[in-house]
């Protein structure tokens, strides 16, 4: 990213008591950014959204917003605004005095600026509404068009969708993807839903216990993840104990438990020792029927049926790892026998084999 | 009230005793108390009758007006006094005692006087601002004055500030209560919208609180308006509020009819303070 950078911390760390919520961070938001803090919970990304806004203060490192040192600022000196999980909208105020609150009150254009906000929102029918008569999408966007009426330099957001029901969720993902075009500043979104995290960030931060596990586009996350965490936490992943065999240029041989050998690949073109312990990451949907390069037999023991496609749950011969296999219906011929009990073969790509050193995970 | 038949016998067993209960000790005194305002008094004893000589000497009589209107004003400033001092002391509950163990004692420090005699905290006001109490001994001590003063006792100062001792829990817990039941992202909200503390208080917090405030207020205004204990052990002459008077028609002055009237009217006012209160509230009545 060329932008300039709009917020900056460095070396940010966060305790309560004796728990550190966040360690030694390092993170940077270009200006006009979309940026996601993915992780489960309790990994760190909250707080790092809070100390951002101003509502916790950091242990210890420094954070700047627009090229100012806001370590030590209270929240409402920051340039920055916050849409809440829960909304937070004020109950004993209308929608337009909601989103009027931030502003000056003398300031003559005031009216103006929250027409043009419930507008960007597509709210303005409802500007004289109380709070408890919205809906949830609603108070969403109520929400949105209060946080950004002030043209913050960074849009805060927390979990923004968690509260809302699955079809809804789709359509406020391509709302605020739009909201994010228009206004063209700097989006900083928390989330536990790695679909969502995909398919709306410029890029996206991992998170796992207070650390920054991989920073990345996330089409980088999903081809080449550092680590098997990240693996598994953006688009699944079957994490299978294995030891390394020989090497073969680009190409790592291993092998599995009950003797299965398969090529595969190590990100940074790594090397392993003879013998050494590894992890083995095979995304479900790279798992194909049929032989090929890397054969693996196996006895199916749970058939998923999901419309376009199919899950399996299947056990390698000789082995006690269960791997879920995703099959599009589109390929299949219909000769397969996939039914529980039956035996397959599957087969998968060498290159889709990530092999990670087994004390990473 | 629609039963269903099969339940009768079981809504019978629960709730008879309950309903005669109420009905015999709450419902029917106030039905005697009300026709016994219509009485004519013939010394010494009364007769029944239905007639408003009662309610005419009330309203014409300057005595019994003048000392309504006493009680309300001394009722409005302990009200006044109470949330000047209640109300900070419920936010420090709320907002400021972060450790819950400490915010439940010192809720519990605000709550126990009510465990302890009424009487007694009353009565302990005329030990301190007595002649020879401890305000004054204090103030000897440290030399401010040579003799001890009776100025402190026996007005309606110390009638204030005895009845805002002792209804002072009944300000606290309704605010304390409305207070900790403000989610606390709105104050992140205010802040985040650059709104400092003060205004966040004036903006959302003390809006946030004002059915907290108008529930203390109503209860501390209609519990001075009907106390007796007060004004006799530390209101002086012109302490006398509208219940002494009341209770002095049903004893020196033997009138009962009078006396019934008095308490008629007394109820129609607190009822009256009641009815605006809810309105007060449902005008103000917000959504969380």
């Amino acid at each position: 990213m060329a932008a300039r950078p709009i917020v900056t911390l460095d070396g940010v760390t966060k305790n309560y008591g004796t728990f550190r919520a966040l360690e030694r961070t390092d993170l940077t938001l270009a200006e006009g950014e979309f940026v996601t803090l993915l992780g489960p919970s309790g990994c760190g990304k909250t707080t790092t959204l809070r100390l951002i806004g101003g509502f916790e203060h950091a242990t210890s490192g420094r954070i700047q917003i627009d090229g100012r040192d806001m370590t030590e600022s209270a929240a409402y000196l920051r340039p920055v605004n916050t849409v809440f999980q829960d909304y937070a909208l004020f109950p004993h105020m209308t929608v337009a005095e909601n989103i009027a609150y931030g502003l000056n009150r003398r300031d003559p254009t005031v009216a103006g600026q929250v027409s043009d906000a419930l507008d960007l929102v597509g709210l303005g029918a409802l500007r004289d509404r109380n709070p408890h008569q919205l809906s949830g999408g609603q108070k969403q966007r109520v929400a949105m068009a209060r946080a950004i009426v002030r043209r913050p330099r960074v849009l805060l957001l927390d979990e923004p969708l968690s509260a809302l029901d699955v079809k809804l969720r789709e359509g406020m993902q391509i709302e605020l993807k739009r909201i994010h075009r228009e206004l063209g500043i700097a989006f900083l979104m928390v989330t536990h839903d790695q679909g969502e995290a995909m398919s709306m960030s410029d890029r996206i931060v991992v998170m796992q216990s207070g650390k920054i596990r991989q920073i990345g586009r996330p089409e980088e996350l999903y081809d080449a993840p550092a680590s098997p965490y990240v693996a598994d936490f953006i688009g699944g992943s079957n994490l299978i104990d294995a030891t390394h065999v020989t090497r073969d240029g680009e190409l790592h041989r291993i092998e599995l438990a009950g003797g299965i050998r398969l090529q595969g690949i190590a990100r940074d073109g790594r090397g392993f020792a003879t013998g050494a312990p590894l992890v083995a990451a095979l995304r479900p949907e790279a798992l194909r029927l049929g032989p090929g390069e890397n054969t693996i037999p196996c006895r199916i023991t749970e058939v998923n049926f999901q419309g376009d496609r199919i899950r399996l749950e299947v056990i390698p011969t000789g082995s006690s790892a269960r791997l879920s296999v995703q099959v599009q219906r589109v390929g299949l011929t219909g000769g397969e026998k996939l039914t529980h009990g039956a035996d397959v073969t599957l087969s998968i790509a060498p290159k889709d084999v990530m092999l990670f050193p087994a004390e990473a995970s | 009230m629609k039963l269903d038949r099969r339940n009768a016998p079981g809504f019978l067993a629960l709730f008879s005793l309950p309903l005669i209960w109420s009905l015999l000790l709450l419902i029917v005194p106030y039905l005697i108390m009300i026709s016994v305002g219509f009485w004519l008094r013939k010394y010494p004893t009364f007769v029944p009758d239905f007639q408003f000589a009662n309610y005419a000497q009330i309203f014409t009589d300057p005595q019994y007006i003048g000392v309504i209107l006493r009680t309300a004003k001394i009722a409005a400033c302990v009200t006044v006094l109470a949330t000047i001092l209640g109300y900070p002391l419920a936010y420090l509950l709320a907002f400021t005692v972060r450790s819950p163990g400490l915010r439940n004692l010192m809720y519990l420090m605000v709550i126990v006087p009510l465990w302890v005699s009424y009487l007694l905290r009353a009565y302990t006001w005329k030990t301190i601002l007595g002649t020879n109490g401890v305000l004054n001994s204090f103030l000897q001590s440290l030399g401010l004055i040579d003799a001890p003063l009776d100025i402190f006792l026996y007005n309606q100062t110390a009638m204030v500030i005895t009845l805002t001792y002792i209804f002072i829990p009944f300000m606290v817990m309704p605010i304390f209560s409305s207070l900790e039941n403000i989610p606390r992202n709105l104050i992140e909200a205010s802040e985040d919208l650059g709104i400092g503390p003060f205004g966040t208080f004036l903006k959302v917090v003390l809006p946030l609180s004002w059915g907290g405030i108008l529930a203390g207020a109503t209860v501390t205004f209609c519990l001075t308006f009907g106390d007796f204990v007060a004004p006799v052990l530390v209101g002086g002459p012109d302490g006398t509020m509208i219940a002494n008077v009341l209770q002095n028609q049903f004893g020196a002055a033997l009138n009962w009819p009078l006396g019934s009237a008095l308490a008629t009217l007394v109820l129609l006012l607190v009822m009256a303070i009641l009815w605006l209160s809810s309105r007060l509230d449902r005008t103000a009545r917000i959504t969380l």
